[in-house]
């Protein structure tokens, strides 16, 4: 005795062939033929894929209700969270006793510098937890959401290369999480001040370069860089908001205006700097940049991470080093200005300047056609950036213009005087 | 912010046994309440909900919006989700099923089938492409003409691809009634093609 649906599955499972199946139970030729030629057909119907703009909405949208989701709880119980995995800690115990009590205790001042596999790291979540239920003001909390994401950014720069993958995308979403958090503060705040904003963005910027640097040396691990690229794009976004609301004030940005106050004149030392060395190195000065943080230093990184911006590398062949022309102070005046801007993605910087240096050697070479076609190829770069977000209009278009300038000194065949 | 976070979806290449231990992780993570986790999961499973519910509603507006209202329902429902053995993925295409019966006790089903034509890709050879063009916009209104625990079967196992083991998790039924319940969807279909392509009704479609 046997079923039909049995024989069929047997054909569907590739357990029988069909005309195997048929030869056994030659009564059910025709149905066989016919279903099976059913099923291929229905299993011939075009795969329905979604379109990727809204997979990424969609994604946008469930992160936004997760987070609404824990925001309802009830905050001790959020305060709590990190001590979960402690053992001894947090059942039992009222969350003012061990909030008092962490504080109070030398035991959260030493989980300062915990990384994550160390046994105080949940203390130190926990702390940080409280001193955000404890600031009572968007302002003072914009503070500590900048604070912990600085110990995040830090946090997995320091295990990248340790931790298996989950528990870096773990610490990868806390520090996406806590930047959305501190963008969203920063918004509600209707004049926030300056000095928070330009402290938000040389902060944001040390944190981008310097997860940057660690992406770069990951290679070896996709996963990983991946992890950190993601990272390195969210601090690079932020950035770009805290430019936005800065813009909105009718402030081009607290960098930017220091910028414009002081390029010109680093601008120029560097390039005298260059003419008294009277080498080939345009050895440009990083200085310039203005996101010096006290925990990292973002001209390191980025040196250590992009071998094509070093000097050496950069430097025209040292077997014939054509001698430092008259048009460079104009290529390291722009080459200063791109690795000083502010609010830019590190990736494009970095391809920024390479236009730059490719101008700057083929000027050097009397070859202006193909300079000129470097910095229309570096116009049209920045242009990209401000549409990707990876570039301010306002950085932009100082850019281009000084670009512009140069193509029309190189087109008339002498440097402009600066 | 989290944009460039959902923007950039991770993903592995990973053996079934690895994807499959690490689908039990994440979803332990996030029955436990990690968003991380389920953000994880949304980008594994996304794209089979959405075909699933595509060939459901038969349009891309429906698709989107139930397809998000899916991983919402999941999201909130995971904390009481239990393994017990059984895979997520049969869950998750049970959460999906009661999201598209709930819209559509609210509203006519209305398909628009020029869209699943045009994801029909054309090969340069003209007549084949109209072949497969035709014989896509019959087979899909035939599946909409099936009973829903047909459609059900048909979807998840010609469409989606699972296998019976998935299906009888996903459908609350045992193996032996799965098959049972193939094999008379199969001749359902059959007899509502015969009957569309010839306009007359051969081989009744009774199990023997």
């Amino acid at each position: 005795m046997f079923k039909p649906e049995d024989v069929l599955e047997k054909v569907l499972s590739g357990e029988l062939t069909r005309q195997e199946a048929i030869d056994h139970w030659p009564e059910m030729h025709d149905r066989l033929m016919m279903l099976t030629d059913l099923t291929d057909e229905l299993r011939a119907l075009p795969e329905q894929r979604p379109d990727p703009e809204f997979r990424n909405r969609a994604r946008l949208h469930l992160l936004q209700r997760i987070q609404e989701t824990e925001r309802r709880r009830a905050p001790w119980q959020r305060i709590l969270d990190p001590l979960a995995g402690l053992s001894g800690w947090g059942t039992g115990v009222s969350a003012l006793g061990v909030a008092g009590g962490v504080l109070a205790t030398a035991v959260g001042f030493a989980s300062v510098n915990a990384l994550p596999d160390d046994r105080l790291y949940p203390v130190k979540r926990a702390v940080e937890n409280v001193r955000l239920a404890l600031a009572l003001s968007d302002e003072a909390k914009a503070g500590v959401y900048l604070d912990v994401a600085d110990r995040r950014a830090a946090e997995i720069a320091a295990v990248a290369s340790d931790v298996d993958d989950r528990q870096l995308h773990s610490l990868t979403f806390d520090y996406g999480t806590t930047l959305q958090q501190m963008n969203l503060v920063v918004q509600k705040l209707p004049s926030p001040p300056l000095p928070l904003l330009d402290k938000m963005q040389s902060h944001l910027a040390s944190q981008a370069t310097e997860l940057e640097a660690r992406a770069v040396n990951s290679s070896s691990r996709p996963a990983v860089q991946q992890s950190l690229t993601d990272a390195e794009m969210v601090a690079s976004n932020v950035v770009d908001h805290v430019t936005f609301v800065a813009e909105q004030r009718g402030s081009p940005g607290v960098q930017d205006v220091r910028l414009a106050n002081n390029a010109p004149a680093a601008a120029t030392a560097s390039a005298q700097t260059i003419q008294q060395l009277a080498t080939a190195t345009p050895a440009p000065a990083v200085g310039v940049s203005p996101n010096a943080s006290p925990s990292v230093a973002p001209s390191q990184p980025k040196a250590a991470a992009t071998p094509p911006a070093t000097p050496a590398s950069v430097a025209p062949a040292a077997s014939n080093p054509p001698a430092a022309s008259a048009w460079d102070g104009q290529f390291d005046r722009l080459w200063n200005d791109v690795a000083g801007a502010p609010y830019m993605g590190q990736k494009v910087r970095l391809q920024l300047e390479q236009h730059v240096v490719d101008a700057k050697q083929n000027a050097r070479a009397g070859r202006f056609d193909s300079a000129i076609a470097d910095l229309n190829a570096f116009e049209a770069q920045l242009q990209q950036a401000v549409k990707t977000y990876q570039a301010t209009q306002y950085t932009a278009s100082h850019l281009t213009a000084e670009a512009n300038g140069s193509i029309a000194a190189l087109k008339a065949g002498s440097p402009s005087a600066h | 912010m989290l944009e460039a976070l959902a923007l950039k979806g991770v993903q592995f290449a990973v053996s079934a046994e690895e994807k499959t231990d690490r689908v039990s992780d994440l979803v332990d993570r996030a029955s436990k309440g990690s968003g991380e986790a389920f953000g994880q999961l949304y980008q594994l499973y996304v794209d089979r909900i959405y075909n699933y519910i595509y060939y459901k509603t038969g349009n891309t507006v429906d698709a989107e919006d139930l397809t998000e209202q899916v991983f919402i329902k999941a999201w909130e429902a995971i904390r009481r989700f239990r393994f017990e053995g059984k895979p997520f993925a049969a869950w998750l295409f049970k959460v999906a099923r009661n999201v598209v019966i709930d819209h559509y006790r609210t509203r006519k089903n209305n398909t628009d089938l020029s869209e699943v034509i045009s994801a029909i890709a054309h090969d340069g050879d003209p007549e084949a492409f109209a072949q497969r063009r035709a014989t896509a916009q019959v087979l899909m209104t035939a599946i909409r003409r099936l009973t829903d625990e047909q459609q059900q079967v048909i979807l998840l196992k010609f469409i989606d691809g699972m296998d019976n083991t998935e299906i009888s998790a996903a459908m609350g039924k045992k193996e032996g009634a799965i098959r049972a319940l193939q094999y008379r969807a199969l001749l359902a279909l059959q007899r509502i093609l015969m009957d569309e392509r010839y306009g007359l009704e051969r081989m009744p479609a009774r199990a023997t």
